[in-house]
């Protein structure tokens, strides 16, 4: 029985050693989260969680964090660590969202948008997100954070590398190879819905 | 392979227009970080209560298991020593009056651990819409059957060992047979009401109910159920059962 198994181990090792992370600040939930809550937050988006759903995501990652923190043994970077939770967190979601067989919409335009912007500016924009949002969701998900930390967001692609613990060439042919995928994705979506060119 | 340029400066006339409109990645702003963090700190905060509750579990199911096993020493030994049923009395009869005589006896001394255990154990939220006190078997047949009347009364048998054994046995039936799982749950819910497992038999029923493919009872017991986990240490799992359904 599991729980009688769980008494049983606890029982018979109650110091298991634990490894311990490198940093001064004890490695507990809440320091992850005041360390990287911005970190985790921007990559759950940029690999495709919206807004609907990022409060839900964000805590199921820290939730997975809890429970494998004591794994982390500082050979990497936290935010690599991190980012290797993310993705797996938000490859599970993406199935979730795939199998409810959701679409992205279209975002509404903020108010700053509203109001500095003609009315066919903002269809434009519109479009054109919604577009970029069906691309990018077809794109695998490790090639889709680079794409969009590196095209959309702007981040140095050694900045990229140091986040991710990856050598800087790496995220240069992960970028060439996000950057194939889009247009792909881009031609299917418009031979599709038979619209040409730009929004 | 050579440094990389923006498509936003020279990519594919097409593309630059595309990333032309397209946001930057929203950062967390300081309303979303007090938020989360107090969320994050509930998980740390609950994984702790969750932690206590497991190990007190544990050992009430151990102190339970102990218990058990002393029980059946004593019944051998009651046995062999009064194997004759008496006159007017069939012969399980007697024996179930023997082994129940030998239990209240073994309860009273060996259980306070394990109900001590139990009462010190956070109270769980427990669902506003659990069943009512149904006729419980247990109740029914625990009335005294020591033949000595200055006995103590017979004492339960630690209820948080035996609803963990029943969840657990739920649980292990969800995904050969969830019919049995659910009706584990079912007799969860007519033995202990109060019980301090209800959350937890709630999401095996709700689990149970989905792989039946009754999902719209599922969806409704889960609904249900959510206003009250709401920020507590189920909202995720049955959010996530939620999600299953929808």
């Amino acid at each position: 029985m599991p729980v009688l198994a769980a008494l049983v181990a606890l029982l018979a090792k109650p110091d298991a050693p634990r490894p311990v992370g490198p940093p001064a600040r004890p490695l507990d939930l809440v320091a992850v989260h005041d360390l990287h809550a911005s970190f985790v937050w921007c990559s759950l988006q940029r690999l495709g969680v919206r807004d609907p759903d990022l409060d839900d995501v964000f805590q199921e990652v820290f939730i997975v964090v809890h429970k494998r923190l004591h794994t982390f043994d500082g050979s990497s970077l936290l935010t690599t660590w991190l980012f290797g939770v993310c993705l797996r967190v938000a490859a599970a979601h993406r199935r979730r969202a795939w199998f409810r067989r959701e679409t992205p919409t279209d975002e509404l335009p903020d108010a700053e948008d509203a109001s500095s912007r003609r009315p066919d500016e903002l269809l434009a924009a519109r479009q054109a997100r919604a577009l970029v949002a069906r691309a990018l969701d077809r794109l695998d998900l490790d090639k889709r954070a680079v794409f969009v930390m590196f095209e959309i967001d702007e981040v140095p692609s050694a900045e990229i590398a140091a986040m991710l613990g990856v050598p800087e060439g790496t995220v240069w042919s992960r970028l060439h190879a996000a950057r194939k995928q889009f247009q792909a994705a881009l031609a299917r979506i418009q031979a599709k819905t038979g619209r040409g060119g730009a929004p | 392979m050579t440094r990389p340029t923006r498509w936003r400066d020279d990519g594919p006339d097409e593309v630059r227009d595309l990333l032309r409109y397209t946001a930057k990645t929203r950062d967390l702003g300081p309303r979303d970080r007090a938020r989360t963090r107090a969320r994050v700190a509930r998980i740390a905060a609950g994984a702790a209560v969750v932690g206590g509750l497991s190990l007190l579990q544990s050992a009430a199911l151990g102190a339970g298991l102990a218990v058990l096993t002393l029980v059946g020493v004593e019944v051998g030994t009651t046995w062999r020593a009064s194997p004759a049923p008496s006159a007017g009395q069939s012969p399980s009869a007697s024996a179930s009056s023997s082994r129940s005589s030998a239990t209240s006896v073994q309860l009273a001394t060996a259980s306070p651990l394990a109900s001590g255990a139990a009462s010190s154990l956070p109270a769980l939220p427990l669902p506003n819409d659990m069943a009512p006190p149904r006729s419980s078997a247990r109740h029914a047949g625990s009335a005294p059957l020591a033949d000595d009347a200055t006995e103590p009364p017979p004492r339960a048998p630690d209820s948080l060992a035996e609803e963990a054994a029943l969840l657990e046995r739920a649980r292990g039936a969800l995904a050969s047979s969830p019919g049995e799982a659910l009706a584990r749950t079912e007799e969860h819910a007519a033995r202990f009401p109060s019980g301090k497992l209800g959350m937890e038999r709630e999401l095996v029923a709700i689990d149970a109910l989905r792989r039946l493919g009754r999902r719209a009872e599922a969806r409704a017991r889960a609904e249900s159920l959510l206003g009250r986990a709401h920020g507590g240490l189920y909202e995720p799992r049955l959010r996530q059962l939620l999600d299953g359904l929808r």
